[in-house]
């Protein structure tokens, strides 16, 4: 009856539904956010290369908790009331957008050169170089790492159950309060993010295995 | 609007900047080492031909893997006083940071053994090693020069995921920093210092790690 209710409660209300949307929207803006900075750092665009350095090495060298907290605290005091949803996403975009950049500018420069002297070679334009030559191969090569990024992204989403915004990890934390049963609540709850994380851990690791074998 | 940062708090705060910053060294090394050697005996389980022990070892680094390391910290946390076991929230912190990183230690560590060509066990054989030489001088620091860099990125996200452990009271930098906050209401003189400790600690380590790849691989 107790495991029923728990996962009952996990599932439907503000536990599963808050997570997997607030996973969701802050993957989306964090692969436009590293696409771009990505693509600035490999084509070395002066000055905004050097600052976009220091947002990735920012977001890599610091917890993500920290992140949470600097933005969180620090914000209202510059006139910027955000809502604890919108704190998360920002967080999350700007910690994971980081470390996907660092995945769309590996995979860029993983292209060998001749790929690029050959586009040069027909006269295509810088544009037409990337479009049609340099970011479909790139595409399939940052696969794997990103299905592994979505994993780092879903997990690091029970982080922001700490500044008491109501999701997965922070519904379970309540059951708990209430149920006192901690060992049957928490394994339960790991449940639910093994469920979210392990078929996407799984793909990733595919994923991976396919590329290692055609490029053997 | 306007803030004005006052290098006075700072001051003040600096104190429980530094006990901050020695409880998160001390749980970063104490959590490295045991880590490694925790990684290093769940890799040999991994590889190990009596099957149970490979397929329970490949389902605890999976588990860990797809679980957030907070649900894993909270499961230990509250968990163990159930069977009676009360330990010191530091002790409680090192061991999740050691079953966790050691999960991703064992990984590392097994895929650097698999790296290495079966052609290098076969040359060894051929010279008639005995099996301790062949591991000592041929296997193994092949190996060695595959797996270090990575485990000392390791340690970076290992630091990094210790302020998780601010959570359950733990006084590490995250803590003294969201204390002095909620003291002084004072943000920025609390985590600009703290931001700046964990980027230095944190980069010195992702910097090193592919400082030593590169080394290590023209050897």
């Amino acid at each position: 009856m107790l495991i029923a209710r728990t996962l009952f409660v996990l599932f439907f209300t503000k536990g599963l539904p808050v997570t997997v949307y607030l996973s969701l929207l802050g993957f989306v803006t964090a692969i436009l956010v590293g696409f771009v900075v990505g693509l600035v750092r490999f084509l070395r665009v002066p000055i905004l290369r050097g600052l976009l350095q220091v947002y990735v090495d920012g977001m890599r060298g610091l917890p993500f908790l920290m992140v949470l907290y600097f933005l969180f605290h620090v914000l209202p005091f510059f006139d910027m009331r955000l809502t604890a949803f919108s704190t998360a996403v920002l967080a999350l975009t700007l910690h994971t957008g980081a470390y996907i950049s660092e995945i769309v500018r590996g995979s860029l420069l993983a292209i060998p050169k001749t790929q690029h002297e050959s586009a040069q070679s027909l006269a295509l334009t810088l544009r037409q170089r990337l479009q049609y030559v340099i970011i479909p191969q790139a595409v399939s090569l940052s696969l794997p790492p990103l299905a592994g990024q979505i994993v780092l992204h879903v997990k690091d989403t029970s982080v922001i159950s700490i500044i008491a915004l109501t999701e997965l990890t922070r519904v379970g934390r309540i059951q708990m309060q209430t149920n006192g049963q901690p060992l049957l609540t928490y394994a339960i709850l790991a449940v639910f993010y093994f469920a979210l994380c392990y078929p996407v851990l799984k793909l990733s690791i595919g994923l991976e295995e396919r590329i290692a074998k055609k490029f053997r | 609007m306007d803030y004005d940062f006052s290098f006075n708090i700072v001051l003040q705060f600096l104190p429980y900047l530094l006990l901050g910053l020695r409880n998160t060294v001390l749980i970063g090394l104490i959590g490295v080492l045991s880590a490694t050697a925790f990684g290093v005996a769940v890799a040999l389980a991994r590889l190990s031909w009596f099957k149970p022990l490979s397929m329970s070892a490949a389902g605890y680094v999976a588990f860990i893997r797809a679980t957030p390391l907070l649900v894993q910290i909270y499961f230990l946390f509250y968990g163990l006083p159930e069977f009676g076991i009360l330990l010191p929230p530091f002790l409680v912190a090192v061991l999740a940071l050691t079953l966790n990183s050691g999960a991703y230690a064992a990984e590392i560590i097994r895929a650097g053994i698999e790296s290495i060509h079966k052609t290098q066990y076969e040359a060894a054989d051929s010279l008639a090693m005995t099996y301790r030489q062949k591991m000592t001088y041929v296997i193994l620091p092949q190996a060695f020069r595959k797996i270090f860099p990575p485990l000392v990125g390791q340690a970076s996200y290992l630091v990094k995921d210790s302020a998780l452990v601010s959570v359950m009271g733990t006084l590490d930098l995250t803590k003294s920093a969201t204390t002095f906050q909620a003291i002084t209401f004072r943000p920025l003189e609390a985590f600009l210092p703290t931001m700046m400790l964990y980027l230095f600690i944190i980069l010195t380590l992702i910097y090193g790690s592919s400082f030593l790849d590169r080394r290590l691989r023209k050897w």
